[in-house]
């Protein structure tokens, strides 16, 4: 059965279903309460209850830390488990066990929001974009505002609104993430709002602007890796828009296929569909 | 902040000395030892007194503070662990200065201690003072590691490296040996990966490193870009070795791409000092060639 990924009010519903949460106070304050309640009972519960209870107590408490020590290592062990499957690329999967993680993780907010981003990114992959903007959205709300990983999701939410054609969300986050972007030159985070700049000039057609700001467009988004690649030929479809088969327009399709399969290029832009063809 | 951050560094962990951190080791578990008799006492104290009684309650307090003693010291210092941690990207100096002070508490749990020294490998490795990194992983793997073993595979692949910059090729072979038999995560893989690369291009072996290159080029990419760019670049030297010409010039293109000549210097000093690549320049910059 073909693998469908879940609709946005689906992944908004499961996350709603398990937000982040902090253990309670009484919770974290049980070593005390027990070790207080042992003196107590030392005290004032006399013959061989009173000698039992304290060791009892004692017993109880470091078996439950030694089981809350395991609990929070497995889950550690499944969360690296999870990013690992992102990395490998095998997104189906790593949706997969995102989703089932993510209750059992809703009471340790670190991993928590890691889970979010996994589940996000894999939608985003698998260009189910309305419902990776939802995971986007709630990790947006869930991390404080300054956190230079508030703004990667915001870009990444950016980037998700320009393929999904949502142009006017798009243009209104990037614009608000203009001059904090500023203070991380040269980092994977100003290359992917680089990134979302270029895609937004192709998707509106001002391929001719894009083409004036590409002096540097190699080293901005060199911190990509080979997701650069898709930079690269979009650059190279604005030359093909203005003057179809010049040699900027291969030299920067070269680019692009060094990086990347044309597939797989073409798996996210359709439109790159004529560059593919020689003398198209 | 950079790797010369000297703000927040008026105490650094003296130079490393083997021997000063076997007495270090000795020395925890002397007053361990120690705490674990007088605890011993206060039990036997407490079964001649009886269960039940003040002396009983005084009994449990000194059991209760004894143990607060071993394990308060440790979880400081597993505290500062966290913020070592982070603090070794952005600001190592800070690092410094927090190492310091936490490899300063007596006595630490065993697997505390040799974390911490896990710690300052890594930070010694990134200030790209190899030989230090190199002791010091090379006497913490020496100990047996219990619960801090998460760390030996990244001990192995700091130990690994630090030699080959060194230029022991016989020791880079061991660390790299004992690497294939660990069970590593796929970060830790790839990581060897580069380093074993790097291992065979210096010893002359371009076949080795060639071997599946296309697997290696597609595990590469997981890397974060300079480290890809970086294998990229080793891998097209092996190429060139080899008179694979296209084949350079494929893996050359790609390693342009993905880091600068800079990166590719700070990277790999000596494994491929003369990288058969150019920068390439956005074709408006007016280059001859791209790549």
């Amino acid at each position: 059965m073909e693998f469908v990924p879940p609709n946005p009010e689906q992944v908004a519903s499961h996350l709603a279903d398990h937000p982040p949460r902090n253990a309670p106070l009484w919770q974290r304050r049980i070593p005390l309460i027990v070790l207080g309640a042992m003196i107590v009972m030392v005290l004032i519960v006399p013959g061989p209850i009173g000698l039992v209870l304290p060791w009892l107590a004692l017993i109880g408490l470091m078996g439950w830390v030694t089981y809350r020590t395991r609990t929070a290592r497995r889950l550690e062990r499944e969360s690296m488990a999870l990013r690992d499957l992102a990395m490998l690329r095998r997104f189906p999967d790593a949706l997969r066990r995102a989703w089932r993680l993510l209750p059992k993780v809703a009471g340790q907010p670190m991993l928590h929001a890691r889970t979010v981003t996994v589940l996000a990114h894999c939608l985003d992959q698998l260009q189910a974009y309305e419902s990776a903007i939802a995971g986007y959205d709630f990790l947006a709300e869930h991390l404080p505002d300054e956190h230079p990983g508030t703004m990667h999701v915001k870009v990444q939410r950016a980037i998700c609104s320009l393929y999904a054609e949502q142009l006017v969300d798009a243009d209104d986050e990037l614009r608000a993430l203009r001059q904090p972007i500023e203070s991380y030159p040269g980092t994977p985070l100003s290359a992917a709002y680089r990134y979302a700049r270029l895609i937004q000039d192709v998707r509106t057609h001002h391929d001719r602007d894009a083409i004036e700001a590409a002096d540097d467009l190699v080293d901005e988004l060199r911190p990509l890796g080979v997701e650069a690649g898709y930079g690269h030929a979009l650059l190279a479809l604005c030359y093909h828009r203005i003057d179809p088969d010049t040699d900027a327009e291969r030299l920067w399709w070269t680019n692009a296929t060094a990086l990347l399969p044309a597939e797989t290029l073409l798996r996210r832009f359709p439109e790159l569909e004529p560059l593919t063809i020689p003398n198209a | 902040m950079n790797e010369n951050d000297t703000s927040n560094t008026a105490t650094t962990p003296p130079p490393f000395d083997p021997r000063r951190f076997e007495r270090e080791l000795w020395i925890d578990a002397a007053m361990r030892w120690t705490v674990g008799i007088v605890v011993g006492i206060g039990l036997a104290y407490l079964a001649i007194f009886g269960f039940a009684s003040a002396e009983a309650v005084i009994g449990l307090v000194l059991l209760v503070g004894a143990w607060l003693v071993i394990v308060g010291v440790s979880a400081r210092a597993t505290v500062d662990l966290a913020t070592i941690t982070a603090a070794l990207e952005g600001s190592p100096g800070q690092a410094e200065s927090q190492l310091a002070t936490a490899l300063g508490r007596k006595p630490l749990l065993r697997p505390v201690r040799l974390l911490l020294y896990h710690r300052l490998a890594t930070l010694r490795h990134r200030q790209r003072r190899f030989a230090e990194a190199a002791a010091i992983a090379r006497a913490v793997l020496a100990q047996p590691m219990g619960k801090a073993g998460s760390v030996r595979p990244h001990l192995l692949l700091i130990l690994a490296e630090s030699l080959l910059e060194i230029g022991d090729a016989v020791g880079t072979y061991l660390a790299l040996n004992e690497l294939h038999y660990s069970r590593l995560s796929l970060t830790e893989s790839l990581q060897r990966l580069a380093v074993q690369t790097r291992y065979e291009v210096l010893m002359g072996r371009p076949d080795a490193a060639l071997y599946r290159y296309d697997r290696k080029a597609q595990l590469a990419e997981l890397l974060p870009a300079p480290q890809a760019g970086a294998l990229h670049a080793m891998l097209a030297a092996a190429a060139r070795d080899m008179g694979d010409a296209p084949l350079a010039e494929w893996l050359g293109r790609r390693a342009a791409l993905l880091c600068t000549p800079d990166q590719l210097k700070r990277l790999q000093p000596s494994a491929v000092s003369d990288p058969p690549i150019d920068e390439p320049d956005s074709p408006l910059a007016g280059s001859d060639s791209l790549l």
